[in-house]
């Protein structure tokens, strides 16, 4: 039996779609350096300022990687297809690496602005939680054997974890603005970009975002080319 | 200028190094590596 024969549709769909996207994230990339580079300086920040073209767009990925759990999560539980389980997993892996470098780019901003690398604030504590407790999905399925119990108990915590998502998003207005780290971003006319700074900030999100769909799809398929060997290994022919 | 060279630059750099990571297991797990 051929492996094109032995595909999903979810692993053809992500082997048909990853070739086309890779040479779109490239052209995307090499676009969004350029408008970084040609970004006007910020007057009050100065050139580290130019931090928010990344730290931003990885935490919508990291929000993306977890969103993606949640609902591999709860499709497997519905469908109880092992393919929803690794489009879990894959949106755990690379989440969790979208906001190790979120967690990364911040406090490098912050030590450059605030003059200290960490504030337990009420937006850097749940980003902090919300790191965790992926890292903890992680951990805790690459230390189990597998299984549907595994994947029912993976699917279940990760739809939890979703809930921090909006609760990390907008712990700022929770607060009342007593937050020191800045306002979400708002686009528009009364946003909180500067003139010539909307551009960069946009290729920033389209590149990251297209940067995390092929990291995705990759690491889905290597999830599922795992499961593929570790059958053909234990017999099974499937 | 130093702080923004290592915000990109990490950033870079784990997204490459993690991709080339998954290319290489891929075709290793596919029998083409």
């Amino acid at each position: 039996m051929g492996s094109e024969a032995l595909q999903t549709g979810l692993e053809r769909f992500a082997t048909r779609t990853r070739g086309p996207l890779g040479w779109v994230l490239l052209v995307l990339l090499g676009v969004y350096t350029w408008t970084v580079i040609q970004a006007p300086i910020d007057s009050v920040q100065g050139i580290i300022q130019k931090i928010l073209y990344v730290h931003p767009p990885l935490a919508y990925g990291a929000y993306l990687g977890f969103i993606f759990t949640g609902i591999g999560g709860a499709i497997y539980l519905w469908k109880e297809s092992e393919d929803w389980d690794r489009f879990a997993v894959a949106g755990a892996e690379v989440g969790i690496i979208f906001c190790t470098l979120m967690m990364i780019t911040g406090p490098i901003w912050a030590k450059g602005t605030w003059g200290k690398w960490w504030s337990w604030d009420p937006r850097l504590t749940v980003t902090l939680l919300l790191w965790f407790i992926y890292l903890a999905y992680a951990v805790l399925r690459s230390f189990s054997e597998g299984g549907s119990r595994t994947a029912r108990f993976a699917a279940v915590y990760g739809i939890l974890g979703v809930l921090l998502i909006p609760l990390n998003y907008y712990v700022i207005e929770i607060f009342d603005n007593r937050s020191i780290h800045p306002d979400n971003i708002k686009a528009g006319e009364d946003g909180s970009l500067g003139a010539g700074m909307g551009l960069p900030f946009l290729m920033g999100n389209l590149a990251l975002f297209t940067a995390f769909l092929w990291l995705f799809l990759l690491r889905f398929e290597v999830e599922t080319l795992r499961a593929r060997a570790a059958r053909l290994a234990a017999g099974e022919t499937s | 200028m130093s702080y923004l060279i290592a915000s990109y630059g990490i950033t870079a750099a784990v997204l490459i190094g993690y991709a080339w990571s998954l290319i290489s297991e891929r075709r290793r797990l596919s029998g083409d590596g």
